[in-house]
């Protein structure tokens, strides 16, 4: 028995100092989530700020709580003090901290929370995205598809499936391809300006039928918006062109119309007897000096005006 | 923490929040509705192309030949037989432009103005639309007139046409009948000799 006591003191002795030291340092690292609550309840929200972000430092580095508390300050500062700004770096922050939150496997009203914080700051971001959409200007198209893509994220974090995400992308590249053919529609546009929303918006209306290849407006949008641009061109033709830049301007504008021809068929195959589709194909082959072709769809087109209308 | 939690429901609304979402939803609702109808509404551009560079051609054909002097006088004109688009493209962007130390006019003439003969006053250039006009008819009335006779149709040249547009490659080009040309005192400028492509 005496021999007990040395064994106790110099094997059980650290083993419980050393739990004992684990369970204090857990206690003073909730304590310190629970102090920045307490300080950020109580109105010191500076305080409440800085005393959570030392403990997401130190010792709360993996307590999902302490993450989702941060990316709550975070958050409501957005609100209050940053009013909603899109440029502010507390949104960046909040997401930053409940990402790490998510990856820290929370369950719970925890997980449940952490979720509805994510969505509320991806509401946000689509909503920036959405504004960006709306009377789209050149320098505003990368910010809208950084803040479209943000909210994706955001979504595709809250467990959203692959089809939604691929649902949602194709609507919103439509989207995007739809707003750039307007600003080409403008005339506002410098030619640099000019050739790079065309370029963009071709490049979203295909990156759109890349997942969604059967979508007829987005097909008829893409033919409208390459044909359109063709006329643009011509249309600038007067009597200071030369005919060398006439010739140049022929050539352009028919590579655009041929590039168009094909996508307005595959519209046409989808919906055969919608009218503007109809319209399309006949303008398409006038422009191409292929009269019977024209001619073709204008007689389809006077057939479905007698049917009754198209679709 | 609890509370914490509670107050992160500035994602879990009152009921003024909710009321401003179920209102700020069917906002977005008429929003989409109207963004909607306007993929549908998008339209074909229906200007005629092919009258613009139509237009650009004759307008360069007026500016780039040479007329004999006895008609250097006056206006000089381009009429169109039977394109009504081609002539409000003409008289949009040519019409009152200076061709050497004349002003061009542009002149709309139906087939029936030309059913009998040349037309009256007098064309220094006169397109007539496929199926507008007798072009041999027209051609041999304006034998010994330097009269520009441009058409768009197969065999243009044959029929007695000077200049005659063509397709080629779905692009408007055109060919040029050059000995009749001469024949009719009209000298053809190079630029415009250069672009001609070989009769089809």
């Amino acid at each position: 028995m005496g021999s007990c006591r040395p064994v106790i003191l110099r094997v059980f002795l650290p083993v419980l100092l050393w739990v004992g030291a684990g369970v204090l340092a857990g206690a003073c690292g909730q304590a310190a989530v629970d102090e920045a609550i307490w300080q950020w309840e109580s109105g010191q929200t500076q305080r409440a700020l800085s005393t959570i972000s030392s403990a997401v430092e130190g010792r709360e580095a993996q307590n999902p709580e302490a993450w989702y508390v941060l990316g709550f300050f975070e958050k409501e500062r957005f609100k209050s003090d940053e009013r909603w700004d899109p440029n502010s770096p507390r949104r960046e922050s909040a997401l930053a901290a409940f990402r790490r939150s998510m990856a820290l496997q929370p369950q719970g009203v925890l997980l449940e929370d952490l979720e509805k914080a994510l969505r509320f700051v991806g509401d946000t971001y689509f909503q920036q995205a959405m504004n960006g959409l709306r009377g789209l200007t050149p320098g505003q198209a990368a910010e809208a598809v950084q803040s479209f893509n943000t909210y994706l994220s955001i979504d595709d974090l809250l467990g959203a499936t692959a089809a939604d995400l691929d649902k949602q992308r194709a609507e919103w590249d439509r989207q995007m391809g739809l707003a750039h053919g307007q600003m080409l529609a403008a005339g506002r546009l410098g030619a640099t300006e000019e050739q790079e929303a065309l370029v963009a918006a071709v490049g979203h209306y295909e990156a759109s039928l890349a997942l969604d290849p059967e979508h007829y407006s987005t097909l008829y949008n893409l033919a409208i918006t390459l044909y359109n641009h063709g006329v643009r061109q011509l249309k600038r033709i007067g009597p200071e062109t030369s005919m060398f830049e006439l010739m140049e301007i022929q050539d352009v504008c028919i590579a655009l119309f041929e590039e168009s021809l094909p996508v307005m068929e595959r519209a046409h195959a989808i919906q055969p007897r919608r009218l503007e589709t109809l319209k399309g194909l006949m303008t398409i082959h006038h422009a191409l000096s292929q009269p019977e072709a024209s001619e073709k769809y204008r007689l389809q087109l006077e057939e479905v005006i007698r049917a009754g209308g198209g679709e | 923490m609890g509370q914490i939690r509670r107050e992160s429901q500035p994602d879990r609304p009152s009921w003024w929040t909710r009321l401003t979402m179920v209102v700020a939803a069917g906002l977005v609702g008429l929003v989409l509705a109207f963004v909607m109808p306007q993929v549908q509404r998008s339209q074909v551009d229906d200007t005629d192309t092919i009258a613009i560079m139509k237009a650009n051609f004759l307008f360069h054909f007026a500016a780039a030949n040479d007329w004999p002097e006895s008609v250097k006088v006056g206006a000089f004109r381009i009429g169109v037989v039977g394109n009504p688009r081609l002539v409000e493209e003409l008289v949009d962007k040519y019409a009152m432009k200076p061709i050497r130390q004349q002003v061009l006019e542009i002149v709309s003439l139906t087939s029936a103005d030309v059913a009998s003969g040349p037309p009256e006053p007098f064309c220094h250039v006169l397109y007539v639309e496929q199926g507008e006009g007798d072009l041999e008819m027209l051609s041999r009335a304006l034998r010994h007139s330097p009269t520009m006779l441009v058409s768009h149709e197969a065999e243009g040249l044959a029929k007695g046409a000077l200049i005659n547009f063509v397709t080629q490659s779905n692009r408007l080009r055109f060919s040029i009948d050059e000995a009749e040309a001469q024949q009719r005192e009209l000298l053809i400028g190079n630029k415009i000799l250069s672009w001609a492509v070989a009769d089809q």
